[in-house]
């Protein structure tokens, strides 16, 4: 088998810009509307959640294929999965505790909630569902975690502009912020197609 | 079905040992936040900022209870390097907690002593010698010019001094230059962050280590003794030369520091 480039950027682009986590899928949505509100904590979560992402990914490409699926126990996916990527996330808070202080802080309560981020599960268990090979996986778990991080990054850089501008008082806090968001995600429809040629 | 119960027995034992492993190596002592606003505050204990002490400060600022320009000991550095620790706006030093004076140390007019011993129950850092009826004395050197010693004395025979000018404790008077803030363009900033939080996320420590730290480069504080300590290179001895003296350059004492 030969490493098909063209095939890996393909998964890249689609899982980055076409089917994007949050955009398109509508995976993840909390950590999108609540560390949003500052850029410096929006970029540290994104780090930490693109970390998860991509090795729960590999991690849970590994326990099905060599443990669930030759036992017959696909049943058991949803679950194992979840502890894999619960042991993740502890790590990940130990290193960020000890390593960055002020950014942990800034976190709080989002930092252990990774664990029961959506799309952190989804993308595991979307791999399974498409049987993909361990590059595939790897590629389209990272192409999740580098979409996911890039249109956190771009809401909170937006939404700290929003803080500036004037809305109708009925908008104003989380109403316009979820106006944005569906902008958004409209904007990334016409990206669409991209990923057939 | 057994088997089931064996694959999730053995995930969740495996992982309950590496996490195990991962606790002992990234174990941290404390709060690290609390620590390092705590080393940056002056350690006078003198209760200006509204806190009983330098800790419970720092501990209020890291809980974000407490604003960081509360403590007039520290003065505007102390404010502008807390500012740079915990991410925010630098902020001038709130008038209403008092102003930075001079550093002083308390002296007891000896003669005036009663021997109460009410200013020794109120010293935050045991500074004060004496019992009771017996007269008391500042240790200067423990002293930190707190002045909480001043109110309790039933007769006014502590005064404060300022520090004299010694050889020990003179410094530089550098000239100041006043930098001027580039325009703020967002863009930059916002890829400056994303660079910044990058490198560090992928070198961790090391980073300072590659630009701070390396013999004969640009030195911050607390590493500025790297490169007076050793000669940058070794030149080879000359086979004649008149030996006048040897030097070999200033070296300082090198103070064991304590961050």
């Amino acid at each position: 088998m030969t490493f098909d480039l063209h095939h890996y950027i393909m998964i890249l682009i689609g899982t980055v810009l076409v089917n994007n986590i949050v955009l398109v899928k509508i995976l993840g949505l909390c950590p999108f509307m609540g560390v949003s509100k500052k850029l410096e904590a929006s970029i540290g979560m994104a780090g930490a959640t693109a970390f998860v992402l991509s090795i729960g990914s590999m991690t849970s490409w590994g326990i099905n294929h060599y443990l669930l699926e030759p036992n017959g126990l696909v049943y058991l996916r949803t679950l194992s999965f979840i502890v894999i990527i619960a042991g993740v996330v502890q790590f990940t808070e130990m290193v960020m505790e000890k390593n960055f202080p002020p950014l942990h802080q800034a976190l709080g309560i989002f930092l252990p909630l990774i664990t029961t981020n959506c799309a952190v599960l989804g993308i595991p268990l979307l791999n399974a569902q498409s049987s993909h090979s361990f590059l595939e996986s790897l590629f389209f778990g990272m192409g999740g975690a580098v979409g996911f991080s890039m249109v956190l990054i771009l809401f909170a850089s937006m939404r700290e502009r929003l803080e500036a501008a004037d809305v109708p008082a009925v908008f104003k806090g989380s109403a316009i912020a979820m106006v944005t968001a569906s902008l958004m995600s409209l904007a990334f429809m016409g990206f669409a197609g991209l990923d057939k040629y | 079905m057994l088997t089931a119960l064996y694959i999730m027995l053995g995930l969740a034992l495996v992982l309950g040992i590496m996490l195990g492993i991962s606790a002992l190596l990234f174990k941290v002592e404390g709060d690290p936040l609390v620590a390092r606003i705590d080393a940056i505050l002056p350690q006078t204990q003198c209760g200006q900022c509204g806190y009983p002490g330098c800790k419970p400060y720092a501990t209020a600022i890291a809980k974000g209870e407490a604003d960081i320009n509360h403590c007039p000991p520290g003065g505007d550095a102390g404010a502008r390097e807390l500012a740079d620790l915990m991410g925010v706006e630098y902020k001038p030093l709130n008038a209403e907690h008092g102003l930075p004076k001079p550093k002083a140390v308390a002296f007891i007019d000896e003669n005036t002593c009663i021997g109460c011993t009410l200013c020794i129950q109120a010293c935050p850092v045991d500074a004060i010698l004496g019992a009771a009826k017996h007269m008391h004395t500042i240790i200067a050197s423990e002293c930190t010019g707190c002045e909480l010693c001043l109110a309790p004395c039933p007769v006014d025979c502590i005064t404060m001094e300022p520090v004299a000018e010694t050889p020990d404790n003179w410094k530089w008077k550098y000239p100041v230059i006043p930098i001027k803030a580039m325009p703020a363009d967002k863009s930059r900033l916002i890829m400056n962050s994303i660079i910044q939080f990058a490198s560090k996320l992928l070198l961790g420590q090391t980073a300072d280590l590659l630009i701070h730290k390396f013999h004969g480069g640009v030195h911050r504080r607390g590493h500025k003794q790297l490169s007076t300590t050793l000669p940058i290179a070794k030149l080879a001895i000359p086979q004649a030369c008149s030996a006048l003296r040897q030097h070999v350059g200033y070296i300082p004492k090198v103070k064991s520091t304590s961050r």
